[in-house]
């Protein structure tokens, strides 16, 4: 237990606290380099054996694909909009057992596992409702920024400037003109009882956020900044490298909710400008270059001073 | 008549490109063609397929995989070891094959051409789609240079490509297209076989065939069993541990996304080859600089 202020209570303190055990096994049919799975990995490694995995449609989903599955962890398959009601089934039918008699509690975690698409778009209403709920579970969002699966195509989470297969560059479009949807803000208003965004590079934060959420009760909800070599055209090798680049940059604030109060777990000093982060990806090399855009690279680079400005730290 | 390529090689390396220019090729040159990839849930580094029908007139009423393929082109020889390419190929059928070393092995008759090495040269990549459809186009007597350096262009441009590197590209399709001979004549090959009285096309009801290999989705009741996928096969690098090096800090036991480095006792990290698809995440993130790289399949 904490006994001052600047003491924490946590198992996490650096990366040599990194639990060994594996409930991601190798094999797995996702790209090599995905960001997102490291995520995947080191929250199974924080939340334990007891978790049921929900996953949908989505890259992830191919974490169980016959006759092969990477996760130690029993996993289930629900429609795309409904991960978080697959959720709730779950949590009801454990709930019944144990009244019943039938089981013993088995203290199990349930997390819903999906890519942005859902959790942006097709999934928010589910979400909503199980937030509203006060459902008992875990949601990890991996947000690759787009529908990865089936060929990138732009989602609400595509940031300004992306190209994706259906914000193509031409003459009169720079790829994506839309700003991300503030999915932090959208479940805050909620008031789930705790929220986090995380990042793969930053691993102590990412397993103390995990840590921390599964003391509590009620919706624990995590959005992961997740680098996709395949559809962001960016190097495998380069993933966490480029995932530090967000946080540094500012592109990717690293922060929690705990009963809607927020705060930054890391806050990037120096902020070097977003260039450094865009230029590692070619789903953006058309702002670059002669013929690129002046213009949408300062929207880019306004947009993060204006949010560390926005909450004057 | 009719010829049918089936294209082998690895998700991210221009299977589905190569496929694309031979058809379009064919197409600029007079030819009926069609093209497709395979559909499923391939990834980077995974084993996928392309499919090219081209007649000369005749319509092309056959859709979907190809079983019985008149030549192969094979993007690199790690498609030979992981997963029999060869199944179908008519008794007569040609392999066309980066990678010269292999070639002499094969109990086909087989074109060869070193087109990685090329490419390296030329577009300072291992991107080997542009080379590998000027061997099929040049081998198979289907198309003349000029009808293939266009159809590089159109495709090159289609998927986005910068107008320096798409020259680049035609520069080695044309190396490559003259680099090897023209074994087969279009006009004149494949003389009707036996196979042919069933015939993809005889039927305009066409039946899409379960593929070797594929397999349907069912449930799943042994978890974390995927070690069994040996997603090694699918590496481009090596990375090796220089243990004079390493400090056992545990940095690329920490971002190894796919549980590939285990940890001895004493934090020793040891990486599992059997699965490690060379995302050189660990080689990157490594303070000391102790992992490198090593091109995984000779070309
Ligand atoms: C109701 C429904 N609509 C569409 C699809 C097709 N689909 C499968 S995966 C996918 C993309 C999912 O995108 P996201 O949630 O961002 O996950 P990612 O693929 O990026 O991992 C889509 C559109 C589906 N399976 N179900
Ligand atoms: S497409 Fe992107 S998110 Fe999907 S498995 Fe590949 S790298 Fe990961
Ligand atoms: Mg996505």
């Amino acid at each position: 237990m904490a006994s001052n202020q600047t003491t924490i209570d946590t198992a996490y303190k650096t990366m040599k606290d990194t639990p060994r055990e594996e409930y991601l096994q190798p094999g797995s049919p996702l790209c090599a380099g995905c960001g997102g799975e490291i995520a995947v990995r080191l929250a199974l490694k924080a939340l334990g054996p007891k978790t049921i995995v929900v996953s949908v449609p989505g890259c992830f989903g191919l974490l169980a694909l016959y006759p092969y599955s990477s996760i130690e962890n029993s996993m289930l398959f629900a429609p795309f909009a409904s991960g978080p009601a697959a959720a709730q089934g779950i949590v009801d039918g454990i709930r019944i057992q144990v009244e019943k008699r039938a089981m013993v509690d088995p203290g199990s975690k349930v997390l819903v596992l999906t890519g942005d698409g859902a959790a942006y778009d097709i999934g928010l209403q589910a979400t909503s409702g199980a937030i509203h709920r006060g459902l008992d579970f875990y949601y990890l969002c991996y947000d690759n920024e787009a529908y990865g699966n089936t060929g990138f195509q732009f989602s609400s989470a595509t940031p300004t400037g992306s190209s994706t297969s259906t914000t193509a560059v031409t003459d009169s479009s720079q790829g994506n003109s839309l700003r991300k949807k503030n999915l932090f803000e959208i479940w805050k208003a909620h008031n789930p009882s705790y929220l986090a965004t995380v990042a793969v590079s930053k691993p102590v934060d990412m397993l103390r956020k995990f840590e921390k959420a599964s003391k509590m009760s009620g919706s624990k909800l995590f959005i992961a900044f997740s680098v996709c070599p395949t559809g962001w055209r960016s190097e495998p090798r380069e993933t966490v490298k480029i995932d530090r680049l967000a946080v540094e940059t500012g592109v990717w604030p690293l922060k929690e909710s705990v009963n809607g109060r927020v705060t930054h777990t890391y806050i990037p000093r120096k902020r070097p400008p977003v260039e450094n982060y865009l230029k590692t990806q070619r789903r953006f090399e058309h702002l670059f270059g002669a013929c690129g855009s002046e213009h949408t690279l300062q929207e880019i680079q306004r947009d993060v001073d204006e949010y560390w400005r926005s909450i004057s730290i | 008549m009719k010829i049918r390529i089936r294209l082998h090689g690895r998700g991210g390396q221009g299977v589905k490109t190569a496929g694309r220019i031979i058809s379009t090729a064919c197409f600029l040159e007079g030819h009926c063609a069609e093209d497709s990839p395979m559909y499923g849930p391939e990834r980077r580094g995974a084993p996928v397929l392309s499919f090219v029908r081209v007649s000369d007139g005749e319509p092309l009423e056959e859709r979907g995989y190809i079983e019985h393929p008149d030549a192969l082109v094979l993007l690199d020889s790690s498609s030979v070891s992981r997963s029999s390419p060869f199944y179908g190929l008519r008794t007569d059928g040609l392999v066309i094959i980066n990678a010269p070393l292999l070639a002499p092995k094969f109990a086909f008759p087989s074109v060869a051409f070193d087109v990685s090495s090329a490419a390296l040269r030329v577009l300072k990549k291992d991107s080997v789609s542009a080379g590998a459809a000027a061997l099929a186009c040049k081998a198979l007597g289907l198309t003349s240079i000029e009808s293939l350096s266009e159809a590089v262009r159109m495709e090159m441009n289609e998927i986005g490509l910068r107008p320096e590197l798409i020259e680049r590209n035609v520069e080695l399709a044309r190396e490559c297209f003259s680099s090897v001979p023209t074994v087969k004549s279009f006009v004149h090959a494949h003389d009707p076989s036996p196979t042919d009285s069933n015939d993809e096309s005889s039927e305009k009801l066409v039946e899409i065939p379960q593929m070797v290999g594929l397999q349907p989705i069912a449930a799943i009741i042994a978890t974390g069993n995927s070690r069994l996928n040996e997603t090694g096969l699918w590496r481009l690098t090596t990375p090796r541990i220089d243990y004079s090096k390493c400090t056992k800090c545990i940095v690329c036991f920490v971002y190894c996304p796919d549980s590939c480095i285990t940890l001895e006792p004493d934090l020793t990290p040891h990486i599992q080859y059997e699965n490690c698809k060379g995302c050189m995440i660990c080689a990157t993130e490594c303070p000391l600089h102790a992992i490198s790289e090593e091109r995984a399949v000779p070309a």
